[in-house]
């Protein structure tokens, strides 16, 4: 997902500035030990079952850490065994994490690791022990793999924008952008070329020499950079729709056609809510998909339920056939600002009946 | 010191640099053993000495590279005490290293002028730290051309000029400056016989002009050619100071190898010093 | 004992003029040549692009060229700058535009006067120019790594502070950013005015002669009497709060950046000072060929653009061009050592 791509690599960098010896972070691995089992060494042996779950540890992504708070509550609702650990967005504590769960003999293992590539080693670990683990957004083979439908997520935004389009421009629309992520591949393929089918779909009588594509790299900086160019390349389009990879690559889209006076019809939905909220949103962003990443956890129980249940279902481990697909929530810029903060989802979650998602919560709620 | 009695052919016998017992170890190497130079006003001293005798170290000491142990330093009778290369220049004396110190992407008036640029006249544009490239290379103009030294141009990088020309450009430094002594290390060594000449004969200006200089060469021919007094080095210490017109070149090869006697007690077989 | 102290035949007049066969330097005015060429293939871009466009030639085209080019060509100036004076290059630029640009965002949130709140985003950059510049002068470490190292450490250090920053929408400093001036984008004076000053400075002032000199030779430089310790430090200082303007603008046209933002910079801003041949041996360099090469660089994505090309061929572009940069100076190099 973009979310793990980008911050991963921005936290690899941070990483190295740490081994510089220029950062202020503890490398606490232990976070925390729910059930009163403070540390202790096997929860195993008490036959209750345990959950062992190891957050990302990005610095930037505080949704890493609040997926092990909304863990520790379902845990905990579960009158379960929880034993945290943080990745620290490191391959070498991911591994060394690994040891510590199959040691503790977790009955589950649920994580997300940013540094992906220590992933195949710490799977032989697994298996050896005989421990399901459950991965957030980067699949891994034998591992059930929860993460958001990104394709629905695409076709959900460029619905909703299109519908949009329909309403208020009748679909007279002359300029359909793509603010492109290549890097990101597939993912891409499925934000933004779904976005732009979905587009097609809803107005079907869009002339096809109007879509436009352009290189925005998933951030601001660079699409800000490539975007101008566009719009001046189509310098009699007035109704615009952008659609791209994340929310900063269609507001770069967004704040080039500002800078060059294009602003006057044009409506940008994004992707993954980065700048949906807060007080600083582009009037031209009309919305965007949230994905709640810090929920996951709530789907991954619905797995954990059924192995302690003694019923494993299947594994399922890519992203085109998930063991749970997250449902993507396609929100207005209004909707957007009617959804608690990120902290406040968190404890809602804590308290809501058992097998709730944050999707069933917060998405048109 | 073992000043010979003769007297130079220079009239002024004023002294312009007084070196006294100047040491330099480098760990357990002696580089530097008491060694003195009585330099006068106008002359040429040629420092000669084997592979290793020490005549790059005292030059260096002399400006400013290097700081002796012990020794002192007077210029026009007054004590010195360098730290630093500024400080040799500052007190006068200009040298000219093996490398030349030329910065080969500015031009040569530029180089000329480096760590000493003129500012302009206009008093707001020399709040601006702004330099009056105009004078400077009219400034320029003149002195290579009196000291006979043919360049192109002084606007041309320094890059494309020949061996010859960045050795004059060097020199000619010294004068535009001011400087009253000039020290050279080797200044023939990379050139060729014509390129080596017209250094040689800017030298001989150099000193038509008042300027001193000490001169570091191999070449016997050449030190005949120029210079005035030949100081001697082995071992780290200046073990005679001839006038050449006295002398033959054999004289000098013969002090600098042994087969002469020094005019100093030398420590031949002291078994700090490596040769 | 030897026997070279006596060249009784001298030896040396067979190879006469080692160095005499250099060929002369026929290249006039530093960069006369790289201007005429950088402005040669600008004008090809142009004019193929018109060929196949016509509409190209348009006051949008120059909008959305000059926008592109305002805070690359401030950073290129403050990379140009650290190159030139023979630091070889500044690998944390991209962190000092963020940071300062933080600086200036956090001041006026805080309700800090726009003049004050600007004034620190460039001390912010000059204090991270002052930062890596002591470890270079008193480790003696290469710059290269050593902004290698604070770069990623000041990201890491940012991302504990923030995850992203955002200008008040209605501050002055923002609605400067989406402004104009003389039908240009208000954003792209200052950086004509940085590219100006700090050419004039380079060739005009003692300083820049010294900067100038410190690249091109260091030895030769101190044995000048300049202290380098003190010029390498108020390089990378001057340098640092150029940077610290770039990151101003930034802010002002964006608005929301994370910690992270810079880093699209990066080689478009190395690719410009290659290009403009300042070369990264030092000593070197013409900051008006820099605006030509950041005037360049930035019509690229236009002209994509205007041919329709799909989106990955910017990042072909990118690639190519940084190749072609870097071949370009070691051609410079090589032709330069014979
Ligand atoms: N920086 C240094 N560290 C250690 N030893 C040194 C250093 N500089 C010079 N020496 C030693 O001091 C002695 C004198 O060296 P110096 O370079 O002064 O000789 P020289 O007369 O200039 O020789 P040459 O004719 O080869 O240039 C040599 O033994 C040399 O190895
Ligand atoms: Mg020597």
């Amino acid at each position: 997902m973009t979310h793990s791509t980008t911050r991963g690599r921005l936290a690899r960098l941070g990483l190295i500035g740490l081994a510089a010896g220029l950062a202020l972070t503890g490398c606490s691995t232990v976070g925390s030990t729910a059930g009163g089992d403070s540390g202790a060494t096997g929860a195993a042996d008490d036959g209750t079952f345990t959950v062992g779950f190891a957050t990302g540890g990005q610095p930037d992504a505080d949704w890493q850490q609040l997926q092990g708070d909304v863990a520790q509550g379902l845990a905990e609702q579960r009158g379960w065994d929880f034993v945290e650990l943080s990745n620290d967005n490191s391959e070498a504590t991911a591994t060394k994490n690994a040891d510590i769960f199959i040691q503790k003999g977790v009955d589950v293992v649920m994580m997300f690791n940013g540094q992906p590539s220590a992933n195949p080693v710490i799977a032989k670990k697994y298996e050896a022990a005989g421990i399901p683990v459950v991965t957030f957004d980067i699949a891994q083979p034998g591992w059930y793999f929860v993460g958001v439908d990104n394709a629905a997520a695409g076709t959900e935004g460029g619905t909703s924008l299109g519908e949009l389009a329909k309403e208020k421009w009748d679909c007279k629309v002359d300029l359909v952008i793509s603010a492109e992520g290549t890097a990101a591949g597939q993912i891409n393929t499925w934000r933004t070329g779904n976005a732009r089918d979905a587009v097609k779909k809803t107005c079907p009588d869009i002339p096809e020499g109007n879509y436009v594509s352009y290189e925005a790299d998933g951030n601001l900086t660079t699409s800000l950079a490539n975007a101008p160019g566009v719009f001046a390349a189509h310098p009699d389009a007035k109704n615009i729709l952008v659609v791209g990879l994340n929310d900063q690559a269609v507001v770069g889209a967004l704040q080039a056609a500002t800078q060059l006076g294009r602003d006057g019809s044009i409506m940008g939905w994004g992707q993954d809510g980065g700048l949906i909220t807060g007080d600083n949103v582009d009037p031209n962003l009309v919305g965007s998909v949230m994905y709640f990443l810090e929920g996951y956890p709530a789907s991954a129980f619905e797995i954990a339920d059924a192995i302690e249940a003694g019923d494993a279902p299947a594994v399922k481990d890519t992203g085109d056939d998930a063991a749970v697909s997250v449902k993507p929530c396609p929100v207005t810029a209004e909707e957007a600002a009617s959804i608690p903060s990120i902290e406040d989802r968190v404890s809602q979650l804590a308290s809501a009946p058992k097998g709730s998602t944050e999707y069933d919560l917060f998405c048109k709620a | 010191m073992a000043e010979n009695a003769s007297a130079p052919q220079s009239a002024a016998s004023e002294v312009a640099l007084q070196a006294t017992s100047i040491s330099r170890r480098y760990g357990a190497v002696v580089a530097l053993a008491d060694a003195s130079m009585t330099l006068r006003r106008g002359e040429v001293m040629g420092l000669v000495g084997d592979n290793g005798a020490g005549k790059s170290t005292f030059l260096k000491i002399l400006s400013g590279a290097v700081v002796p142990d012990t020794g002192s330093i007077e210029i026009g009778g007054v004590e010195q005490s360098f730290r630093r290369p500024s400080d040799a220049l500052e007190a006068g004396i200009e040298t000219v290293y093996q490398d030349l110190a030329l910065v080969d992407t500015m031009s040569a008036v530029q180089n000329v002028y480096l760590g000493r640029e003129e500012l302009s006249k206009n008093p707001f544009l020399r709040l601006l730290n702004v330099v009056n490239d105009g004078g400077m290379r009219r400034r320029s103009r003149e002195v290579l051309a009196e000291l006979g030294v043919g360049i192109q141009s002084v606007n041309v990088s320094v890059k494309g000029m020949s061996g010859g020309q960045r050795q004059c450009l060097a020199i000619a430094r010294a004068l535009l400056w001011g400087r009253q002594i000039v020290i050279l290390d080797e200044p023939t060594a990379a050139l060729g016989v014509r390129e080596s000449q017209q250094v040689l004969e800017l030298i001989g200006r150099l000193r038509d002009h008042g300027v001193s200089v000490i001169l570091v060469s191999h070449n016997m021919q050449q030190l005949a050619q120029v210079a005035d007094r030949v100081t001697v080095m082995r071992l780290g210490r200046t073990i005679a100071t001839r006038t050449v017109a006295d002398i033959t070149p054999e004289t000098i090869i013969g002090l600098i190898t042994g087969a002469l006697p020094a005019d100093v007690a030398t420590p031949e077989d002291s078994a700090t010093v490596v040769a | 004992m030897t026997t070279s102290l006596i060249t009784a035949a001298d030896p040396a007049a067979a190879p006469e003029g080692r160095g005499g066969r250099r060929r002369p330097d026929r290249r006039g005015p530093a960069g006369y040549r790289d201007a005429l060429s950088i402005a040669a293939v600008w004008l090809v871009l142009i004019v193929a692009t018109t060929v196949v466009r016509p509409d190209f030639l348009s006051s949008q085209t120059l909008l959305a060229v000059t926008f592109t080019m305002s805070i690359s060509g401030i950073l290129a100036v403050a990379q140009a700058i650290i190159v030139i004076s023979g630091g070889l290059l500044d690998l944390s630029l991209p962190v000092a535009l963020v940071f300062s640009a933080w600086a200036t965002v956090t001041a006026l949130n805080n309700g800090l006067p726009t003049p004050v709140a600007i004034v620190i985003g460039i001390l912010a950059g000059a204090a991270w120019g002052a930062l890596n510049g002591l470890i270079v002068v008193f480790g003696k470490l290469n710059p290269i790594i050593v902004t290698l190292a604070t770069g990623f450490g000041g990201l890491a250090v940012m991302l504990i502070f923030f995850t992203s920053a955002q200008i008040p929408s209605a501050s002055d400093l923002r609605l400067y950013g989406l402004g104009r001036f003389l039908g240009l984008p208000n954003i792209f004076w200052p950086m004509v005015i940085v590219i100006i000053v700090a050419g004039l400075a380079l060739h005009f002032t003692r300083w820049g002669r010294h900067v100038v000199a410190v690249g091109g030779n260091a030895q030769a430089a101190k044995a000048r009497g300049i202290n380098l310790r003190r010029m390498r430090l108020a390089t990378f200082i001057g340098a640092g709060a150029v940077a610290g303007l770039a990151g101003v603008m930034f802010s002002a046209v964006t608005p929301s950046f994370t910690a992270a933002a810079g880093a699209g910079f990066q080689l478009i801003v190395i690719g410009a000072v290659i290009l403009a041949g300042i070369s990264l041996s030092g000593g070197k360099g013409n900051l008006l060929v820099l605006l030509l090469s950041i005037g360049f660089l930035a019509t690229i994505p236009a002209s994509i653009a205007f041919f329709g090309l799909p989106p990955a061929w910017a990042l072909v572009f990118q690639g190519a061009l940084l190749i072609i940069a870097v071949g370009i100076d070691g051609y410079r190099l090589k032709r330069t050592a014979r």
